[in-house]
């Protein structure tokens, strides 16, 4: 989801790059990385990896041949793994490494967790915890390692509203009520991206209830039966029927409704960790931005995705590209992740920039954890055709939560049973 | 006559009968440069077209999720889900809404254009003007609807002066029509171009001679215009339903730009739901989107056909 970042607008799409990627069949490969990032040259993760590069060579004297081509540059990365001609490395995360598991591509890298992190005698699993790891782990393997943690939150201006952090529904609902009688709209949402308007049902229930909790409603129609489920969908309705969003937020364009919060036009903004980064100029002057967790009870799962390296199951040289990932998650590294790249370290003992502090906390305290939107979205046709518009539905207010419930729990057996 | 008329090619009968064996030489090698020349393209076209096409049906039949992972046998699976999803229904919809209501549209506009340009001064002008909207960069047009169309855009910044309501236009209820909108505003300069090259070849004398007889502009346009250029509009009207069938740009740039989100249902079109069965991120659907793609390959294909039929005239020359 991090990819938002860029403007990765469909005209370029049209005009996509036909150009191949690197070509790893050579001989003189042997003693050769090839890495097509998808990160730009002059991002600081760009930077960064070309530093990682260019020491891990000086220290083994395996070359790495670096190239970064941009997030669209990736996409017709897979074909040319496939065909043996694609990187050893790659960039990939919590929820786009499912489409290289299935087409074979990511290596399994349960080894590299008792590889040695060079200079500091401890193993990778040392240093990376479980939840990082969950991440990055499908149901068989660890399928990449991590160098970032991305997360969820509600996030605000805390020169403005110093130390917000309401700790139960009630108390999240009655400051809204405040923010709204003192004449301030307290949400901004970016309603056009259906996945941001998803959200608040998935925050709601899989914080209340955990993993597994809401990618159990594109498997099993029962599953809508639970109690929970309304709850969380009623916690939809309330901010849907309450009017606390801006007026006609449906119809508000990505990112104006992000860039809005960040003059300070909304109070809270629920987003992703890369949400300061990337309103980055447009955040008024003056903006402390913190952020707190949703408050849903139960469980209190906090969201753990991860981006990451895969190494290519196919490419020539499995074993220096798990070298490289042991070298790469060195301390010195991962601490440019932090103050660099301003993003939250995969290793807990580097602390985040401040603004991420109370998230990296929050990721570090949880007991339980849950992956990017519990992985529903990995069923693309669910998610898509299913799911989202009829979330889209509920936030909007078109419908209430009990409709929301019955409509799901049809459509689930509907879907399922049209896919036979 | 007629015996002179026939007469020369039996007195240069001797002669070819004659030069038998060089022209017998002659033909063969004709015939022998046939393959060589045929088959570069015929090659390439097969290699990039036809067989990527037949693939692209076979895996219509199959559950896959790209190179490297095992191809599943699903018969008719894929198209059975297709007419089951709402969501693909409803997309199969707009594409229709799109072709045919976009394209009376689009060919209104063309038509007053030529009625209305035909004499107008500085009409090369006004014509590129109206050109322009088909070569700015989609990206561009992207961003520029946020500001134009947002709640808090210009568009309702604007109508709020003259006392009108804001409207949500870029909501999952309206912006379907504002894609219609856009696609018109955009697609017609292109037509306009391609219709008035044509209609700027009919001799002026013509509209001078219906002039003198008193006809009006409607009459022009219908006696002398339409007639004259029908060839052209054929040509126009396969061209538009080709393009309106595979409409996606303009959707993306209306509703998610910049982000990998889908559409709403209520603005998908066929080649924006193909997209979101393969793009993005999640495990590929690529037997879903090979199954779009034939049903709109078959529906082009009738369409094409239909459009062919219906505009197909007896050839109207100057003499």
């Amino acid at each position: 989801m991090r990819k938002l970042t860029v403007m990765l607008t469909v005209g370029a799409l049209a005009l996509s790059v036909g150009a191949c990627g690197k070509k790893n069949g050579s001989a003189a490969s042997e003693k050769e990385l090839v890495y097509t990032s998808s990160w730009g040259a002059d991002e600081p993760q760009g930077k960064l990896i070309k530093s990682i590069a260019d020491d891990f060579t000086k220290a083994t004297g395996t070359k790495v041949d670096l190239k970064f081509v941009g997030r669209k540059g990736t996409d017709t990365l897979p074909t040319e793994m496939n065909a043996g001609q694609g990187p050893d490395l790659f960039d990939t995360s919590t929820d786009s490494v499912g489409a290289f598991v299935a087409q074979n591509l990511a290596a399994p890298l349960d080894d590299v967790l008792d590889m040695k992190v060079p200079g500091e005698g401890k193993k990778v699993r040392d240093v990376l915890p479980e939840s990082v790891v969950k991440a990055s782990t499908d149901k068989d393997h660890v399928r990449f390692m991590a160098h970032t943690v991305i997360s969820t939150a509600v996030w605000y201006d805390a020169s403005k509203h110093a130390g917000l952090a309401p700790k139960t529904w009630k108390e999240f609902i009655a400051y809204l009520d405040e923010a709204k009688k003192d004449g301030r709209t307290p949400l901004g949402q970016d309603g056009t991206v259906n996945f941001y308007n998803a959200y608040w049902f998935y925050s709601a229930l899989v914080r209340s209830e955990g993993a597994g909790s809401l990618s159990a409603l594109g498997k099993d129609p029962a599953a809508w039966d639970r109690p929970a489920v309304l709850a969380a969908a009623k916690k939809v309705e309330e901010l849907a029927d309450g009017g606390y969003f801006q007026k006609d937020f449906m119809a508000t364009k990505y990112p104006a409704a992000q860039d809005a919060w960040a003059q300070g036009k909304y109070d809270l903004n629920l987003n992703g960790t890369w949400l300061a980064a990337e309103t980055g100029s447009k955040l008024a002057k003056g903006t402390e931005v913190a952020s707190f967790q949703l408050p849903a009870g139960g469980k209190n799962s906090v969201e753990v995705g991860t981006l990451g390296w895969g190494v290519n199951a196919k490419g020539h040289n499995v074993e220096a590209a798990k070298e490289f990932l042991a070298f790469a998650l060195q301390k010195k590294y991962e601490a440019k992740i932090s103050t660099d790249a301003h993003n939250i370290p995969a290793r807990p003992d580097v602390p985040a920039p401040g603004y991420l502090a109370g998230v990296q906390k929050d990721v570090a305290e949880a007991k339980f954890t849950h992956r990017t939107y519990d992985d529903m979205a990995a069923d693309k046709n669910w998610w898509n055709n299913v799911f989202l518009p009829l979330d889209d539905q509920l936030l909007s207010g078109k419908i209430d939560a009990a409709t929301f419930v019955k409509t799901g729990k049809k459509k689930a057996a509907d879907y399922l049973a049209s896919k036979g | 006559m007629g015996t002179a008329t026939l007469t020369p090619p039996a007195a240069v009968a001797p002669p070819a009968a004659g030069k038998a064996g060089k022209g017998k030489r002659v033909r063969p090698a004709r015939e022998r440069a046939f393959w060589p020349f045929l088959l570069p393209a015929l090659i390439a076209y097969s290699a990039l077209f036809v067989l990527p096409s037949l693939f692209g049906f076979w895996v219509s039949f199959n559950k896959w999720a790209g190179p490297g992972s095992p191809m599943t046998w699903h018969g008719l699976g894929n198209y059975l889900e297709l007419a089951r999803s709402e969501a693909f229904r409803t997309s199969f919809v707009n594409t229709f809404v799109l072709a045919f209501g976009g394209g009376a549209l689009v060919f209104a506009f063309t038509f007053l254009s030529m009625m209305v340009l035909r004499q107008v001064k500085g009409r090369a002008f006004i014509r590129s003007v109206i050109f322009l909207p088909m070569i700015i960069s989609v990206i561009a047009v992207g961003v520029a609807i946020g500001f134009l169309l947002n709640p808090d855009g210009a568009v309702n910044t604007i109508l709020g002066w003259v006392g009108i309501e804001a409207r949500p236009w870029l909501g999952p209820d309206m912006v379907f029509k504002c894609i219609v909108a856009g696609l018109v505003w955009s697609s017609t300069g292109f037509y306009v171009a391609l219709m008035m090259s044509a209609a700027d070849s009919i001799p002026p004398y013509l509209y001078e001679d219906a002039k003198l007889i008193g006809a009006t502009k409607w009459e022009q346009f219908r006696h002398i215009t339409l007639p004259l250029t029908w060839d052209v509009f054929a040509v126009s009207a396969v061209l538009w339903v080709v393009n309106s069938l595979k409409v996606f740009e303009i959707v993306i740039a209306f509703t998610t730009a910049g982000t990998p989100a889908s559409p709403p249902i209520q603005a998908r079109t066929v080649a924006v739901q193909q997209y979101a069965s393969v793009a993005g991120g999640g495990v590929p659907e690529l037997g879903s989107g090979a199954a779009m793609g034939v049903v709109i390959l078959i529906v082009t294909t009738i369409l094409i056909v239909l459009t062919r039929r219906v505009t197909r005239r007896e050839r109207v020359e100057l003499s």
